[in-house]
């Protein structure tokens, strides 16, 4: 059981991530906005509204990493069907690499027995 | 699709409307719409909305997401150019008798006709012997100017033009 489950999460650090994690997401294959939402939660981040991940979608498409399509669908309109494309690949790579970079300077920090003093500071 | 969802997007789509161009909004809405869709068969309509989240936030999100400040606008300078044309369309129209009321333009000279040209542009004019106090013509350069003026101004061209200049001098 994932302990970051049930968690309340903060939104504005979560808006801060949520372009990476739908390059994530999308690098198991394509889907559309309210399938990534479900995914999303089931992450355990329920405090992203389903809202802010279809501007983060179209955000991301813009900036040329994703390509997507549309699907007709038997229920409603068309679906809009993302997938990744060789830069949002890159970018999945360099992302999760200066987030893991972070992570590595600030747990610690966070997590340590003791701050760390700045100098001067008795 | 019921009217509560239909409502949303109109509303985004009303916040969006003057930062977004008109195809990226259509392309908006048919996407609110299909994952709104999509939201209300699994868990209900209400509950799809609710956890939609809040309009403004959502169109805030789309708007950082589309808008482009500086760039032209093609849609509006359109909608700009079709008014001008057909404000100057209607002042060709446009013709003030002069109900019998007057019967000279100048008491010292018996002037019965004035005329004020207007550049190339256009001209407008009065005529006691057609009972004319005011008709203005429009001519085909101003058909054309001022409309190209209204579309240069509202779709914002200017800045592309010093943009452009701006990126060939650097």
């Amino acid at each position: 059981m994932n302990s970051a489950v049930g968690y309340e999460h903060d939104p504005q650090l979560l808006k801060g991530l949520l372009g990476l994690i739908l390059l994530r997401l999308l690098a198991e294959g394509e889907s559309y906005g309210y399938e990534l939402v479900t995914r999303v939660h089931d992450l355990g981040l329920v405090e992203v509204a389903d809202g802010s991940i279809y501007p983060a979608l179209t955000r991301l498409e813009r900036e040329g990493h994703l390509e997507s399509r549309l699907v007709a669908s038997t229920s409603g309109p068309a679906r809009k069907y993302y997938r990744l494309s060789e830069r949002g690949r890159e970018a999945l790579n360099s992302g999760t690499r200066a987030w893991l970079s972070l992570a590595e300077l600030v747990t610690p920090l966070l997590t340590g027995p003791q701050l760390i003093r700045r100098k001067g500071i008795a | 699709m019921n009217l509560t969802s239909e409502w949303t997007v109109w509303r985004i789509n009303q916040r969006l409307r003057r930062d977004v161009p008109f195809s990226a909004r259509r392309a908006i809405r048919r996407d609110v719409r299909a994952n709104l869709r999509a939201a209300a068969e699994e868990v209900g309509d209400e509950e799809a909305l609710r956890r939609f989240g809040d309009v403004t936030s959502v169109a805030e999100d789309y708007r950082a997401a589309l808008s482009r400040p500086d760039a032209v606008r093609v849609d509006r300078g359109l909608i700009a150019g079709a008014c001008t044309l057909l404000a100057l369309l209607v002042l060709t129209v446009v013709r003030v008798p002069t109900f019998g009321m007057v019967t000279r333009f100048d008491a010292f000279t018996n002037e019965q006709e004035w005329h004020l040209q207007l550049w190339r542009l256009g001209e407008l004019s009065g005529d006691i012997t057609t009972s004319t106090l005011f008709e203005a013509t429009v001519y085909s350069y101003s058909l054309v100017l001022f409309p190209l003026l209204a579309f240069l101004v509202w779709s914002r061209a200017w800045r592309y033009v010093v943009r452009n200049r701006q990126r060939a001098r650097a």
